[in-house]
């Protein structure tokens, strides 16, 4: 239990602090569509020329093999700094990746690396179906062998950026009489494959996250499958730990950011009492204080959650304590910036993109809702970390 | 890079820690014996002063431990003397008062709380005592910083926490007050006490959720229960994160005046929430007197005042983002 910052981190995070300072676009991210991708591609070979792509992926993948503290502190550099997060790209980085270095074949990894990590591949994850959200063992989809094809048919749901993505990480039911979680595999699906219909899902915030994906007869080459025939399970673990791990860190710090920019947001605008500024109300403080010190807990739980998982002893639910206090946290500081901006807040500002405060309101429900609702993970907690009875 | 697990170092004062907690439950006396015979009140205290030089960490943990046995929260008053009488020589010139003297008991101090926490009392005019057995001298802790207290009039008064006595005292402070690492360290140490509680108040809920049955089952397997449970698990988590965070910012010689402020907040809105929750998940027995849960929720809301409440520092962390005078 210590904080140390090393000659080469210090160094490290000043290179990267006067990098991104000169380097950060000053427009925007899109919503969606294929101006999101554009711009995500167009940030993640800016950093891949300046070598600042793959922090900690290893050399012979073409990362700077660094050790973890390096990535944590890039990720606080670009909060800092207002740089883009990966946006559709976080698939090919955070998971995608990673599981080809673990469970890939050689031809897999030389074929998919060096282009996710040059910002030339997007990349979804087909996990969710329609009756296997939180139950994922349940998942459907169906693939038969077919000479040296798997032949997929089901259907897919809640797949982040599918309308924009050239490969998929796609778990299908390959042998439908073994235990539930032994007849999956993972396989490499091509998007542009015939037979694969994405219908984009409007959210309420107006743009499209998320899709629905039907498999009609797809045909994918058996050399597609990761790990094995059967062996997907195992796999998916991988690849959502890895989802786990530090991917939502970037999101979790940008909290602490905005939190402080309600403090400033309160120096100027009205109290929503009518007298006086903001700021001089003891309530709206005592507000500010909650939404501040909710955003410092994250951090703190962040780094407590990485220290247990560098030290080898991660907790049997500490992603699901983050997330619920992410959800609680990110959802008290969006409706408190909606309370502050008072009538302001019924102007869309949605052209701010990621930047907007209507639009980041609306973006707040789904926190307690994607990646498992908030019950599932209070239910986690309590089976898992707590060891209470089911 | 942050490192918020306990090294084996650490852990090895966790373990003389519980050794001191389990003492503790015999009584005041066998705890205060055994936190001086085993070293932890000089956990913290430098090694030219004689102490075990673990730092804000060692002393965290250790009373995170002592806290989950309700030990009084008058354990913090030698350890902050030493840290007064280490910072301000001149202090212990004045008072007869040493290091080790207050380490080893030889010289009892009390722990006063400034009632400038709650109003715009002079300084050093009015204190809120935990007293200590004989004590002349109490470590008393302000907004401003730490001082000594000359115990002059005290007057006892009876405490909502039966189990620690109170008493309001008059006296005059000496010198300057230290701060702000002092006051810093006050309430990173505070919060510890306030950590333990909340684990504590967790896992006997947790025992008994999954002891107690009604229709057939535990009733820890009810989601109503379970996550209620969860949501004190998740208070938890967060003021153990704080705290750390806070104790080795300490010990790096970082000062965000942030940390501190929060890990107080955070813990002290955890102990009174869990505990206050805990009632609810023991059910009837645990609106009796006969269950511990009211010594629990006493003690939080002792802790929750003691060094300012969650809505003081709450207050001065958005003042001073916000740079509003004081």
């Amino acid at each position: 239990m210590r904080f140390v910052e090393s000659e080469s981190e210090v160094a490290f995070r000043k290179e990267a602090r006067a990098w991104l300072e000169e380097n950060v676009p000053s427009e925007p991210r899109p919503h969606d569509g294929p101006a999101a991708r554009e711009y995500d591609l167009a940030w993640q070979r800016r950093l891949y020329e300046a070598g600042w792509a793959g922090i900690n992926w290893p050399a012979e993948y073409g990362g700077r093999d660094l050790p973890l503290s390096q990535q944590i502190i890039w990720v606080e550099e670009c909060v800092r700094a207002n740089a883009p997060g990966p946006g559709c790209l976080i698939g090919a980085l955070n998971h995608a990746g990673p599981t080809l270095m673990m469970y890939g074949t050689q031809e897999q990894k030389d074929r998919h690396l060096p282009k996710i990590l040059s910002g030339q591949e997007v990349w979804c994850q087909g996990f969710s179906e329609p009756e296997a959200g939180s139950d994922l063992a349940g998942i459907r989809t169906r693939a038969v062998v077919d000479g040296d094809h798997l032949v997929v048919t089901g259907q897919k749901i809640w797949t982040s950026y599918a309308d924009l993505a050239d490969y998929q990480e796609l778990l299908v039911r390959t042998d439908p009489d073994a235990p539930k979680h032994k007849g999956i595999s993972w396989v490499i699906c091509d998007m542009r494959s015939p037979g694969i219909e994405v219908r984009p899902i409007r959210l309420m915030g107006g743009d499209n996250h998320f899709s629905e994906i039907f498999y009609d007869e797809v045909r994918i080459p058996l050399a597609n499958v990761v790990g094995g025939l059967n062996n997907g399970w195992k796999v998916a673990m991988a690849t959502l730990n890895f989802e786990r791990g530090t991917a939502f860190m970037a999101d979790q710090l940008k909290l602490t950011r905005i939190a402080q920019e309600l403090v400033e947001l309160a120096k100027v605008v009205p109290a929503p009492s009518g007298r006086g500024k903001a700021i001089d109300d003891g309530e709206i403080r005592a507000a500010l204080a909650r939404a501040v010190i909710g955003s410092r807990t994250l951090q703190s739980m962040t780094y407590q959650l990485v220290s247990r998982q560098v030290a080898g002893v991660p907790g049997a639910a500490d992603s699901s304590l983050l997330r619920i206090q992410f959800s609680l946290v990110a959802q008290y500081i969006h409706r408190l910036a909606m309370r502050l901006r008072g009538a302001d807040g019924l102007v869309d500002d949605s052209e701010l993109g990621e930047r907007s405060w209507t639009y980041n309101y609306l973006w707040s429900f789904q926190t307690s809702i994607g990646g498992g609702t908030r019950e599932i993970q209070r239910d986690i907690v309590g089976n898992r970390h707590l060891l209470l009875p089911r | 890079m942050y490192d918020l697990v306990p090294d084996e170092t650490q852990r090895a004062i966790i373990d003389t820690a519980r050794d001191v907690a389990g003492a503790w439950t015999a009584g005041d006396r066998d705890g205060w014996d055994a936190a001086v015979r085993s070293g932890l009140l000089a956990l913290g205290t430098a090694e030219e002063h004689g102490g075990a030089g673990a730092g804000a960490c060692g002393e965290m943990l250790a009373l995170i431990e002592l806290g989950a046995v309700r030990a009084t929260p008058a354990v913090l008053a030698p350890m902050l003397a030493a840290h007064l009488l280490a910072a301000r020589p001149d202090l212990a010139e004045r008072t007869g008062l040493s290091v080790t003297g207050v380490l080893t008991g030889e010289q009892p101090v009390a722990l006063a709380d400034s009632w400038q926490w709650h109003h715009d009392a002079a300084p050093g005019t009015d204190w809120r005592v935990l007293p200590a057995a004989g004590a002349r001298w109490a470590v008393a802790v302000s907004p401003a910083g730490l001082q000594l207290l000359d115990v002059q009039a005290a007057e006892a008064v009876p405490g909502f926490d039966r189990d620690v006595p109170l008493a309001r005292v008059t006296g005059s402070a000496l010198g300057e007050p230290a701060g702000p690492a002092l006051v810093d360290r006050a309430l990173t140490l505070a919060a510890a006490l306030q950590v333990g509680l909340a684990r504590q108040v967790l896992d006997v809920c947790v025992a008994y959720a999954k002891a107690r049955h009604q229709f057939g089952k535990p009733i820890g397997s009810f989601q109503a229960v379970k996550h209620m449970l969860a949501d004190m698990a998740v208070e938890l988590e967060a003021a153990q994160a704080c705290t750390a965070h806070s104790a080795v910012l300490i010990d790096a010689g970082v000062e965000d005046g942030m940390a501190a402020r929060t890990a107080k907040v955070v813990a002290g809105q955890a102990a009174v929430t869990v505990t206050r929750l805990g009632i609810q998940v023991h059910g009837g027995i645990g609106v009796t007197a006969e269950c511990d849960m009211h010594r629990y929720l006493r003690r939080a809301h002792l802790l929750e005042q003691l060094f300012g409440s969650s809505d003081f520092h709450g207050e001065g962390v958005v003042r001073s983002l916000a740079a509003l005078p004081g």
